[in-house]
């Protein structure tokens, strides 16, 4: 069943759309990830042009978080105080991410950059995640612990705060920065940021898993509408239409990514968002060496 | 469908023509197309066009040695063409020729192949055939914008082409173009990912290689409905568009979380 993308300018499939739409939403709602570093090559693979694909995952990553995070809020797994914190150097990072994509698209060098980014991101982050969570597999067949305690430097910076959902009182320097590291990344990528974020809660802020997929879920909202509105006002590249087809697929992907998540303990699911974040990046990478099918690319302004 | 009404349509003309033609004008060529307007709705996959029309000749006798050739052209757009090269192991973007504004569609059709009818130069004169378009980079580029070599704008040219021929925007179609008697007829194919615009067309009327006549007729696509409405607000009023759609990606989230709460 064929539907006309008014925005992309093309004829898709609209069942082919909610089956993608309903996977990325279920991986959302299973790891607090957005899904978007997975919908974004994806539709982009279907032959939507780029700048819609990014314009429009953002949206479609904007429902299936909702979901998600009701669905966390009720099980009482977000930290509302560390996703505003969070939030905030989010949108400073989102303001500097756009300035850096005209730039680099002005240059003709956006594509590589998107690809490059990915590459490294997904490469690094899912090596140490998927180390990490082997490794606590292992002791905690062991008995043992895998988790310590927190770095010494981070308890030399000022500006502590109480999160108490956390369980956490250290400065709030460390988790604006991620945020903003975060905000770069969704304004160029087309993703919420949540496989930056995640680990990053994890790892560096030491939150327990159990709040870090609902609160990443929390500041992913608002993260992807601030950089859903941005494209739609600098690029006019928002597909209603196509957002509409992803959501009605993610929303109900996501809810049963929750449930499904709920089953699997903390290191497993680490494991698994692991495996996922590196297949796609070495996706990406082999992408990159290869030799192009075409060595020449065509660009044209008015159209898109 | 279309084809039943462009040619009860082609009937009707045809009687027109021979009535109004009573006293011949030495090499004429009338065209009509059977529809003047393709309204892009939600269903849209592409669609065809009827194409007909007739000639006529002060020399009847080698009628059978006149050629038609129909030109379509959509509407046109500086393109950048970039070119990649392995740059320590990955493709990267090195050079970038940007051409003055190209057809965005191209679509030629003919009774025979085009070299059969018509010299290179002329073919060329004309911008009949794909490979004659003659991209012509925006002054200011020079040969060192597309790396080294005399020629160096002739593979971002054939680039052009090809990749707008991959698209199924550049299209040509020799042997599609029927002719009876003085009658002819053919179909100009729309793809689904036709920009929306002006198309213009020009049909040419041919023999021994010479223009003898050419008449233009031209077509407009564009967005009707729900998808028109979307793309002009998306244009026409981005702020607001870029809130209703995220305002409607919240709304639809909220309501699968409440509706899936219900077990």
């Amino acid at each position: 069943m064929q539907i006309y993308l008014p925005i992309a300018e093309m004829s898709a499939n609209i069942l082919l759309l909610l089956g993608l739409g309903g996977a990325v939403g279920f991986l959302s709602g299973m790891f607090g990830v957005g899904g978007g570093f997975l919908l974004t090559p994806l539709l982009i693979f279907y032959g939507v042009p780029p700048p819609v694909a990014v314009g429009t995952g953002l949206n479609q990553i904007i429902a299936s978080s909702i979901s998600g995070a009701i669905a966390h809020t009720r099980r009482g797994s977000v930290d509302f105080r560390m996703g505003f914190v969070l939030l905030a150097g989010g949108i400073v990072g989102s303001v500097f991410g756009i300035l850096l994509f005209d730039y680099l698209q002005r240059l003709g060098q956006i594509d590589l950059f998107i690809s490059l980014v990915y590459v490294v991101f997904l490469g690094v982050i899912g090596g140490l995640m998927m180390w990490e969570s082997v490794n606590a597999l292992r002791a905690e067949r062991r008995g043992g612990r895998g988790r310590g305690g927190h770095h010494a430097w981070f308890h030399a910076l000022p500006f502590k705060m109480r999160f108490r959902r956390s369980k956490l009182y250290i400065s709030v320097i460390p988790p604006l920065l991620i945020g903003m590291l975060v905000g770069v990344l969704a304004a160029i990528m087309g993703v919420g940021g949540g496989f930056v974020m995640v680990p990053a809660m994890i790892y560096l802020l030491r939150m327990p898993t159990n709040v870090v997929v609902g609160t990443s879920l929390f500041q992913i909202i608002f993260i992807t509408a601030f950089n859903s509105y941005m494209h739609a006002i600098n690029h006019q590249a928002v597909d209603g239409v196509l957002a509409l087809i992803l959501i009605v697929g993610g929303v109900v992907g996501a809810e049963f990514g929750v449930r499904a998540g709920a089953k699997l303990i903390g290191a497993q699911l680490r494991a698994l968002l692991a495996l996922l974040v590196l297949l796609v990046s070495g996706r990406l990478a082999f992408d990159l060496f290869a030799t192009p099918a075409d060595l020449y690319d065509l660009t044209s302004a008015g159209l898109g | 469908m279309g084809t039943a009404r462009g040619i009860a349509a082609l009937a009707a003309s045809l009687l027109g023509v021979a009535l109004a033609a009573a006293p011949a004008r030495a090499d004429s060529v009338l065209v009509d197309l059977s529809e003047h307007a393709i309204a892009i709705t939600s269903s849209f996959t592409g669609t065809q066009i009827l194409c007909y029309g007739t000639f006529e000749s002060d020399d009847p006798i080698i009628t059978t040695r006149h050629d038609i050739v129909l030109v379509v052209r959509g509407p046109s757009y500086p393109i950048t063409v970039r070119k990649k090269e392995r740059v320590a192991g990955i493709f990267v973007n090195r050079h970038a020729v940007t051409f003055e504004p190209m057809p965005s569609y191209y679509f030629v059709a003919s009774n025979r192949p085009l070299l059969e009818i018509a010299s290179r130069p002329r073919l060329r004169r004309h911008g009949i055939g794909a490979e004659f378009l003659n991209p012509r980079p925006v002054s200011g580029t020079s040969v060192s914008d597309a790396g080294a070599g005399p020629l160096a704008f002739r593979p971002y040219e054939e680039a052009l082409v090809r990749r707008k021929s991959e698209e199924g925007l550049y299209m040509e179609a020799s042997g599609s173009v029927i002719l009876r008697a003085n009658l002819f007829h053919t179909q100009i194919p729309i793809p689904a990912n036709a920009p929306v615009g002006n198309y213009d067309g020009t049909v040419y009327l041919m023999q021994d290689g010479r223009i003898l006549d050419a008449q233009t007729f031209s077509f407009q696509i564009d967005k009707t409905g729900l998808e028109r409405t979307i793309y002009r607000l998306a244009h026409d009023l981005p702020y607001l568009y870029g809130l209703i759609v995220i305002a409607l990606a919240a709304a639809l989230g909220f309501v699968a979380n409440l509706a899936l709460r219900q077990r």
